[in-house]
């Protein structure tokens, strides 16, 4: 197989390969980092590629399946990741200046997981500095750019782990979903990805933002290695309290439960208020293509979701600040303009006003369940519903108009996040400017197996998940 | 009586956990903030006397699921 068939194979099917000696781990190490290396200069996906260290594991992990020991599901499948998961003794930049500097402490519980599952991480990526921005500007690290067309945003926070997906410069990527930052660069870049429900993968060793709404999730190719790189993830640790013990699924076995007869909900309201045409035309394709699979698709009004909005970012931005109270007394100026603009905000939130935020998300998770999931199994949206923006046009800076636009990017998402619900971004399309867009399929609270077989069979029966970008 | 934000009060607020800030960027703070929770504000005011944060998403994720 030529390296480049090699970097076409989604993470599943290369672990199937490696452990079927089709195809040894070195190969496919030595393949991904020559498309790394070709797309860097381009994509500034990268922070950091540990070469040597990740020729000699993928050489270890052959020679493991030579004498027959066989890691776990992912053995020998090269990863890259956001560069907030922290490895001890190493730098996690976390997009930062103020973090380029200190070594982590400890092991993020995901990566450990992750290295018992045998995969092997090749190197670290862009993002968004602190994951507080969602479109994929870094002013430290530069700009991270969109495979399709360089001239667009990415996406954030987890900029690099979709443009390096997506660019088949790593087969699967960690991110983070705080307001949307798996969904958004997933679906800018056309990939698969998964912000599971709040607690159901253990944050520790991941950088905070928002203790409340944080959660660990991976962004694929397709929508099986997003539950194959979940199954291997989730759960819980005994070094973070607030890991639920809530028993995982076997994702991989769910994969193919039917779709015929799932209800299939959409929003009425809110969701499709001013969406792109071009988008809202893409996501009634896809609710045809769950029509024609068997899957009853049903109209549903949801609460009033506006405000839950805007409560979700006084929350987070309370939060944020609190996290980052010490920096941004001692270094201010080793910040962004755009993201201490946003922490000098979180700073001046009323405390009622963070606490009332929290108040409602118990209250406003029952009145959607009673809403939406009392009638169907799934909610049906868009991830997005603009087309995909250049650089230039939102590079907004902390200027006054900032929120406005932060917020209007990130409107699709953040109520899953408010709700700790778990979503499913999935490539449904392009739009007219020739870049990738998504629907987003929203789920009961630990029901991701829902997610991912809804999500399988639609891309069983569409290729959009099979697009790749042209190389830059 | 609705909450009001302006520059001086974001300036008075955030040299209370000891960080300045410059009146221009306090008055971008202000603007931001008022509409913020003015919005939220609106579902804050039916929420139940009862309801607490302590616990709040994960009892009920679990219970809804």
């Amino acid at each position: 197989m030529t390296p480049e068939a090699i970097v076409e194979l989604s993470a599943a099917d290369l672990a199937r390969a490696i452990r079927s000696k089709q195809l040894t781990a070195l190969t496919a190490m030595e393949a991904v980092l020559a498309r790394a290396g070709e797309v860097q200069n381009t994509l500034n996906c990268f922070v950091r590629i540990d070469r040597d260290e990740a020729l000699a594991a993928a050489r270890l992990a052959d020679a493991e399946l030579a004498r027959g020991v066989l890691r776990g599901p992912l053995h020998g499948v090269p990863m890259a990741h956001k560069d907030m998961y922290y490895r001890e003794g190493a730098i996690s930049s976390c997009g930062s200046k103020i973090k380029r500097d200190m070594p982590a402490p400890s092991t993020a519980t995901a990566l450990k997981k992750l290295d018992t599952a045998g995969a092997i991480q090749f190197g670290v990526l862009n993002m968004a500095e602190f994951a507080y921005g969602p479109t994929g500007h870094n002013y430290h690290l530069g700009h991270c750019r969109n495979p399709w067309n360089p001239d667009h945003i990415t996406g954030g926070s987890s900029s690099g782990s979709g443009a390096s997906v997506a660019a088949r410069a790593s087969f699967a990527a960690l991110g983070s979903d705080t307001g949307g930052s798996i969904r958004l660069p997933a679906s800018f870049c056309g990939v698969s990805g998964i912000k599971p429900t709040w607690s159901r993968v253990s944050r520790h060793g991941a950088m905070p933002l928002s203790f409340s709404m944080d959660t660990v999730g991976p962004l694929a190719r397709t929508v099986e290695d997003c539950a194959l790189i979940l199954a291997a993830i989730a759960g819980a640790d005994p070094l973070d309290a607030t890991a639920s013990q809530h028993p995982v699924p076997d994702y991989m076995a769910q994969l193919a439960r039917p779709i015929r007869g799932l209800r299939i909900g959409t929003p009425k309201r809110y969701f499709y208020d001013n969406i792109d045409a071009e988008i809202e035309g893409l996501m009634k394709s896809s609710l045809e293509i769950y029509r024609q699979l068997g899957a009853e698709v049903i109209e549903v009004d949801l609460p009033d979701i506006e405000p839950w909005n805007t409560a979700a970012m006084l929350i987070i931005a309370a939060e944020a600040a609190a996290a980052h109270g010490n920096w941004m007394r001692a270094r201010p100026q080793d910040y962004s303009d755009q993201v201490r603009a946003r922490l000098e905000l979180g700073l001046a939130v009323p405390a009622t006003s963070y606490l009332d935020g929290l108040r409602l998300r118990g209250v406003a998770l029952q009145a959607f369940s009673r809403d939406v999931f009392a009638k169907v199994d799934v909610l049906h949206a868009p991830s997005v519903g603009f087309q995909t923006p250049t650089i230039a046009e939102t590079d907004i800076s902390g200027g006054a108009t900032m929120m406005r636009v932060l917020n209007n990017i990130t409107r699709l998402t953040r109520p899953g996040n408010f709700l700790g619900l778990p979503c499913l971004s999935v490539q449904a399309g392009f739009a007219g400017n020739g870049l990738p867009t998504a629907m987003q399929l929203i789920g009961r609270p630990f029901d991701e197996a829902a997610l991912f077989a809804a999500g399988h069979a639609y891309q069983q029966a569409t290729e959009w998940h099979l697009q790749a970008p042209k190389q830059p | 009586m609705s909450q009001k934000f302006t520059a001086d009060s974001v300036t008075a607020q955030l040299a209370l956990v000891g960080t300045n800030i410059e009146p221009a960027r306090a008055a971008n703070v202000a603007e931001a903030l008022a509409t913020q929770v003015s919005a939220a504000n609106t579902a804050y005011a039916s929420l139940p006397f009862e309801a607490e944060p302590a616990g709040y998403l994960h009892a009920c994720a679990e219970a809804a699921s």
